[in-house]
């Protein structure tokens, strides 16, 4: 939608550059400007629901939940009451307000890191020439397919604290004993890395498999004659051209580490994320402080926290690879450009 | 995330936002429903919701006091809806009640919440002193009544059951380590907690290390119980950091598990169900609606391998109980609390307790009920065990924030148990938690 058209002068009426016909040269001004009043309108008019219903189920909630942040305000008793910033201040001396920063981050960075590797490994096989390419391209998909809870519950009891649990039973077998894994503070993480990656890798190879498919082959040919590898292919080729996918998927993946939820709620059965808080990510804690507590206005103050760093996280991802682009790829994108344009020509 | 590329329109949706914020912020409780309730039109048809957790309905279903009262009474039909867990119940009850919307005719409310109820929802439930049913609240302890009572002496709720507690346990894994599994030779063993502890040490001992309770949790659980305060004092100021009550039973939990007496299993996880079957621990401290738990998680296959103990030296504890409630808004006001009165009645209570249902809040049907034996817990006579311990339970001050401090204290010892942390350290962790969180 063009943003800045109903701030300037209306543009030539649509039919002013006709010739006068019988009808008097103002009426026709009149109408045609009507014409293009309606004209002009018509994309805001089509656009309309959808910022109505974002006004109401998006925008609105924000705004509310920024105004929350300002009250005393608990879950079935009283009515809210204005306390100025006191939240934000009771909120940054938290200390399991740093707690729960510092495990997003970590969750974040062991379950982000090993899935956008594997996922591009996976990307890279995929694209080969296989047999039965089409049933692999479907189950990768097939963990993203499944529901998160189903999953969860699931990958609890693999990771049991019992030395009946699956994953202790496969660690008997190489001689490592029994890990009690939802107390402890680096098993428990892993656990939920693990959930968090068997869900998303198959999604992200699934993009990065339509990125490199946009990769000119020609660029592959011209490697190959160089006297280039599979690898270096991979690492020269495909790499660099899915730059903007990867960026893409860094994006997702940020937004979706920090606003981790269902895995560490259903493996510990509850928002306090392990006795030590070992895995209390920031939404854990604010359904905690919300829901559990019942304290609304803190669990509000958390929830503008959060959007203000997903914001700022995404922000320093997009930053950083826009960085690395502009070093590194610039003569690679030219070159493909060259390449590309010469196939049109030809 | 939302990005915008017109301004204008930002500001226009900013300003609806707004708007509607106005609008719900009026949306605030109504004081119509505040006076006296009269008695319901036998001839009008009324449909009476119910919205319920944890069996309680479910019960009342089993019982066949539902279908009994339909029939006693042709135009009311009952719906009601339930789920099992309180917290679960309690978000979505506690939601509607800060959008002013969507209660049903009849909502029960769990103890541990009574204090918040009683001191912050006043506006939104009926008050019981003035419906005609107010004679009933006379049957019920000062304790029931009085955690849901407010500053102005409203009653908000009609007690539904009570949690007495005892030990449960498993008389033939207690045979098999050569102690005695008869009830009344136990009990000369375990005259106080220390010889309840040393018992469990020769348990352990005799069974390779076998757990003698089932949770850390459960033990501090039945050991503050019994004091005469909790979290709070009479004046409702939390005083758990300093008083008798919190501290000891926190070290004396902790000190269980460091001497390995508790199987490190958190209460109502799928695997604590599991080791009610396969007798993975030996006791366990159980109210009097554990009972019915027991028996569902352990099977037929353990009818009689279970047996229940008084708490030693005559003490008594409560753990749970709840309330049934009806609001201030509902439009079958009248029928909806004739319908609270009969279920929480003498003989309705009673009638439950007898088919191994909740044990009865209401004292004329404990005094109804002396005599009810439990077969799958070896005849165990229940009926006494629990009216003793529920004479014995001292009437504890609730708190605001009981919830929420008993959760960290909870989490404190699971530190101790499954992390190894030392009991001051993780005391020290509670304490942390409990500012932060309450303060």
């Amino acid at each position: 939608m063009a943003a800045h058209a109903p701030t300037t002068t209306p543009a030539e009426p649509a039919g002013a550059g006709h010739p006068p016909t019988r009808t008097p040269p103002d009426e026709v001004a009149r109408r045609s400007r009507r014409e293009g009043r309606a004209y002009r309108r018509a994309p805001y008019v089509y656009i309309a629901p959808f910022f109505l219903l974002f006004g109401a189920f998006g925008l609105f909630p924000l705004v509310y939940t920024v105004w929350i942040s300002f009250q005393e305000y608990r879950l079935g008793g009283g009515d809210p009451e204005f306390v100025g910033w006191d939240n934000y201040v009771w909120l940054f001396g938290s200390p399991s307000f740093y707690n729960s920063l510092w495990k997003t981050l970590t969750i974040g960075l062991i379950s982000t890191v090993p899935q956008l590797l594997m996922a591009l490994g996976l990307a890279h096989l995929l694209n080969m020439n296989m047999r039965v390419r089409a049933f692999f391209r479907v189950s990768m998909i097939v963990p993203y397919a499944t529901s998160l809870v189903a999953a969860t519950l699931v990958f609890a009891s693999i990771f049991a604290n019992t030395p009946g649990g699956l994953m202790n039973v496969v660690l008997g077998m190489v001689g490592i004993d029994p890990i009690n894994w939802t107390n402890g503070n680096w098993t428990a993480q892993i656990a939920i890395a693990t959930i968090v990656t068997w869900h998303w890798t198959g999604y992200n190879a699934l993009i990065y498999l339509a990125g490199m498919q946009s990769i000119p082959k020609d660029l592959y040919e011209a490697a190959s004659i160089d006297g280039a590898g599979r690898f270096r292919q991979f690492l020269h080729v495909t790499v660099p051209g899915l730059r903007p996918t990867i960026l893409f998927t860094i994006v997702l993946s940020t937004i979706g580490a920090t606003q981790l939820f269902t895995e560490p709620f259903l493996f510990g059965n509850g928002a306090e994320g392990g006795a030590l808080g070992q895995y209390q990510v920031l939404t854990l804690y604010m359904y905690n402080i919300g829901f559990e507590i019942g304290r609304l206005g803190r669990a509000a103050a958390i929830a503008c926290v959060t959007l203000i760093i997903v914001i700022a996280l995404v922000l320093l991802n997009t930053g950083l690879a826009f960085l690395r682009t502009r070093d590194k790829s610039q003569p690679l994108l030219r070159r493909r450009r060259g390449a590309s344009s010469k196939k049109v020509s030809r | 995330m939302h990005r915008f590329r017109s301004r204008r329109a930002v500001t226009a949706v900013a300003a609806l936002g707004v708007t509607s914020l106005g609008l719900a912020a009026c949306g605030g409780s109504s004081a119509d429903g505040a006076g006296p309730v009269g008695t319901a039109d036998p001839d009008e048809a009324v449909t009476i919701t119910v919205d319920s957790f944890g069996g309680i309905f479910a019960n009342y279903e089993k019982a066949g006091l539902l279908d009994q009262y339909q029939e006693e009474h042709p135009n009311v039909t009952i719906e009601y809806s339930e789920v099992q867990q309180e917290s679960d119940y309690w978000t979505a009850l506690a939601t509607k009640i800060n959008s002013g919307s969507g209660l049903a005719d009849i909502q029960p409310l769990e103890i541990s919440r009574a204090a918040l109820v009683a001191s912050q929802q006043q506006d939104v439930w009926t008050d019981m002193l003035q419906t005609p049913v107010a004679d009933q609240l006379e049957e019920e302890t000062d304790a029931a009544v009085g955690a849901v009572t407010t500053q102005d002496g409203a009653v908000l709720g009609l007690p539904t059951d009570a949690g007495p507690m005892a030990i449960c346990y498993r008389s033939d894994k207690l045979e098999e380590a050569g102690l005695p599994s008869d009830p009344a030779e136990l009990a000369q063993q375990i005259t106080d907690w220390d010889s309840y502890e040393s018992v469990g040490e020769q348990y352990a001992a005799a069974t390779d290390g076998a757990a003698w309770m089932d949770s850390v949790g459960g033990y501090y659980r039945v050991l503050t119980s019994v004091e005469p305060v909790r979290n709070y004092d009479e004046e409702g100021e939390p005083t758990w950091e300093s008083n008798d009550t919190v501290r000891p039973s926190f070290d004396r939990a902790a000190g269980a598990a460091e001497k390995g007496l508790t199987a490190g299993l958190s209460q109502f996880d799928p695997a604590w169900n599991t080791a009610m079957n396969t007798g993975d621990f030996a006791t366990i401290a159980c109210p009097a609606w554990m009972l019915g738990y027991i028996k569902q998680q352990a099977g037929d296959e353990n009818a009689g391998n279970w047996d229940v103990l008084p708490l030693p030296q005559q003490l008594g504890g409560n753990w749970g109980g709840s309330f049934l409630a009806v609001p201030q808004d509902s439009p079958n006001r009248e029928a909806a609390v004739e319908l609270a009165a009969f279920l929480t009645s003498a003989d309705a209570e009673a009638d439950e307790f007898r088919q191994g249902l909740a044990y009865p809040s209401n004292t004329a049907a404990q005094e109804q009920t002396l005599d009810v034996t439990d077969e799958y817990f070896n005849g165990a006579p229940i009926g006494e065990i629990f009216s003793t311990a529920a004479q014995a339970a001292p009437n504890q001050p609730l708190g605001v924030d009981d919830g929420a401090i008993d959760q960290a204290i909870g989490d404190a010892l699971t530190a101790v148990e499954a992390n190894g942390v030392a009991p001051d350290e993780a005391w020290q962790l509670a304490v942390r938690t409990i500012n932060d969180t309450v303060g």
